[in-house]
């Protein structure tokens, strides 16, 4: 009978443990880390140790330098800086010939150039 | 501004970073109407500153002659419609903007010529390029 019972407990204790180990939503794991991210801090499959990971991974584009995207090999790109790099993309702002554009200041003077310019020059003059 | 006007052109409103505007001193009567409100006309067809340029490159024939006639000769070599022009001349659409903008000028104490503003910074008188690249520097970097 003790045998029996012995046994009985032996193995309650041992299913409890077990439970206790493998079972996700625990008390126990939300404990370390206040859980702010998303209430539920389900992670099923991850035991016990730290809950901490799944919710929000960092990023996955560590920190792109443009660079190593842009170039299309690195032999090449070796190769290349001796020479110009004029691989890439479009060419911002240097296309543009601000002498092509004119129109009217907010006074009324006719201006030439970047209306959007940070300087503008106002001279004041005649033709002769 | 003259002789620095086209190295502002070439190293500073050609890439954007400098606005070059124009306003009228008429300082010589009714030649100076006519050669302002003209270089208005040319600006209905997009010349305003290929007449600009012109007349300052032959500045000395806007000192003789009937002006009207000079104007229009001169204007005659630019990409304009020239009936349009003429008649614009001829209608003097214009004198009343420019007579108003020089007036303007004065309400404001302007008085020598050339008398040049870089964003807010006077510079009086004819000046050499580097004048204005100093001081267009200077504003940049801030």
């Amino acid at each position: 009978m003790r045998g029996i019972q012995l046994t009985g407990i032996i193995t309650l204790t041992t299913a409890l443990l077990l439970v206790t180990a493998c079972g996700g939503r625990a008390p126990e794991s939300a404990t370390s880390e206040g859980a702010t991210e998303t209430g539920a801090v389900s992670s099923i499959s991850e035991p016990a140790a730290q809950p901490t990971p799944t919710p929000v991974p960092p990023s996955p584009a560590p920190e792109p330098t443009a660079t190593p995207e842009m170039a299309s090999g690195e032999g090449e790109a070796a190769e290349e800086s001796a020479q110009v790099e004029t691989e890439p993309t479009a060419a911002p702002a240097e296309a543009m010939d601000w002498l092509t554009v004119s129109g009217k200041t907010d006074d009324g003077y006719n201006y030439l150039g970047n209306p959007d310019a940070p300087i503008t020059i106002t001279d004041f003059s005649d033709f002769m | 501004m003259l002789g620095a006007e086209v190295g502002i052109k070439e190293e500073y409103v050609r890439s954007g970073q400098v606005r070059l505007a124009f306003a009228p001193m008429l300082d010589h009567a009714d030649r100076s109407i006519q050669t302002h409100q003209a270089a208005e006309c040319a600006g209905e067809q997009g010349q305003f500153w290929a007449l600009h340029d012109l007349f300052y490159a032959e500045q000395n024939d806007l000192y003789g002659g009937d002006i009207r006639e000079v104007i229009k000769q001169k204007a005659a070599r630019l990409s304009l419609d020239q009936a349009s022009f003429n008649a614009c001349i001829d209608e003097q659409r214009y004198v009343d903007l420019v007579l108003a903008q020089d007036q303007a000028r004065k309400e404001m104490g302007i008085r020598t010529r050339p008398s040049i503003f870089v964003n807010d910074q006077l510079v009086v008188g004819p000046q050499p390029l580097s004048t204005f690249t100093e001081l267009i520097e200077s504003m940049l970097d801030q």
